[in-house]
């Protein structure tokens, strides 16, 4: 494993403004932040790059000196086995930020990559650790969303180990839709699915033929319907009923 | 960079068929019967689990050109024993 970046950097600061109105996004939906606290979130120094899908952001191993917060596009973190099989424990949109256990763990214990063409900003972790000392809001607002990550693994843990395909599936989508609604992406009832089929397997642990046969039934029962990436949910009782879906563990903020 | 080839794994269900419309990649095409039998038995196990198991099931892998490279019936995905 590699303790360098293993990309050139391609980063300019014009971007940083949206890098700044994203993650303000998602810190005010976890507490109220102040004026202030928002103007010393915007004044950090961000590092924007285009990265193309399937661009490793982060390896395991790896020391990060930078963490980083998606702007735009999507992204998942994983691990892989000895042999390479690949499980995916999360999936990530705007405003999220990859990797805030940087902060204070020094090395990377799994990957974050990119899912989908994205753009990313880095911002020097000693400078947003400050914030998060100096700035009380700001700390409990990171601190809240560790716990809201640590809550969605423990129910994926749920989803993997004790639930059927297709309840897993199914689970996967609400999640989702509930997540990209509460980013600005969507109206929770239609949205863009950027996860291959492969993808969707290794986050559900299922194989991708699998996927396909349980989103097909997924249709034929009329819970969703798709139209190349673009997925409606038609009855959203019925989706949430088959995948045992309760949005408690969101904390309304994710 | 050489550009890894896709393939396609159809599911032919007795009569229904489920196009993969994503395809998978796969680096050399020695592996694509190893894959192959990865995805039948992940159906199959499914269907253990809720109590069914068609045999009469199989997989139509194609490639980018779709050129059919494999079929793979459910029956030869796994050893029967006791029956």
């Amino acid at each position: 494993m590699s303790d360098i970046l293993p990309f050139p950097g391609t980063g300019s600061t014009a971007d940083g403004g949206e890098a700044a109105a994203r993650i303000v996004a998602k810190l005010s939906r976890l507490i109220d932040l102040g004026e202030d606290d928002r103007a010393l979130i915007a004044a950090l120094p961000f590092r924007v790059e285009q990265v193309p899908a399937g661009r490793h952001l982060i390896r395991e191993g790896q020391v990060a000196p930078d963490c980083c917060i998606l702007v735009r596009g999507y992204a998942c973190r994983h691990k892989l086995t000895a042999d390479g099989a690949r499980q995916i424990v999360s999936f990530h949109l705007r405003g999220d930020i990859l990797d805030i256990q940087h902060l204070l763990l020094e090395r990377a214990d799994h990957n974050v990559q990119a899912i989908s063409a994205s753009t990313i900003a880095w911002v020097p972790r000693q400078r947003l650790e400050q914030l998060a000392w100096s700035r009380p809001a700001i700390g409990k607002a990171l601190w809240r969303d560790c716990l809201i990550d640590a809550s969605i693994f423990r129910e994926w843990v749920l989803n993997v180990g004790r639930r059927d395909g297709k309840s897993r599936i199914a689970h996967m989508l609400c999640e989702f839709a509930a997540r990209c609604r509460a980013a600005g992406l969507g109206d929770g009832n239609c949205f863009d699915l950027p996860m291959t089929q492969e993808q969707i397997g290794d986050a559900t642990g299922l194989t991708s033929v699998h996927v396909n046969r349980m989103l097909k039934t997924l249709r034929d029962e009329g819970a969703i319907s798709r139209s190349g990436r673009q997925v409606t949910i038609s009855d959203w009782a019925k989706l949430q009923r088959i995948a045992d879906f309760d949005s408690h563990y969101l904390h309304a903020a994710a | 960079m050489v550009a890894v080839a896709r393939y396609y794994f159809h599911l032919h269900e007795c009569g229904t068929i489920i196009p993969d419309e994503d395809g998978v990649e796969i680096e050399d095409p020695a592996d694509i019967r190893e894959h192959a039998l990865r995805e039948a038995r992940g159906v199959m196990a499914a269907e253990v689990v809720q109590g069914t198991l068609c045999l009469g099931c199989c997989l139509e892998i194609y490639d980018e050109n779709k050129r059919l490279v494999l079929t793979l019936p459910f029956k030869d995905a796994v050893i029967l024993a006791g029956i």
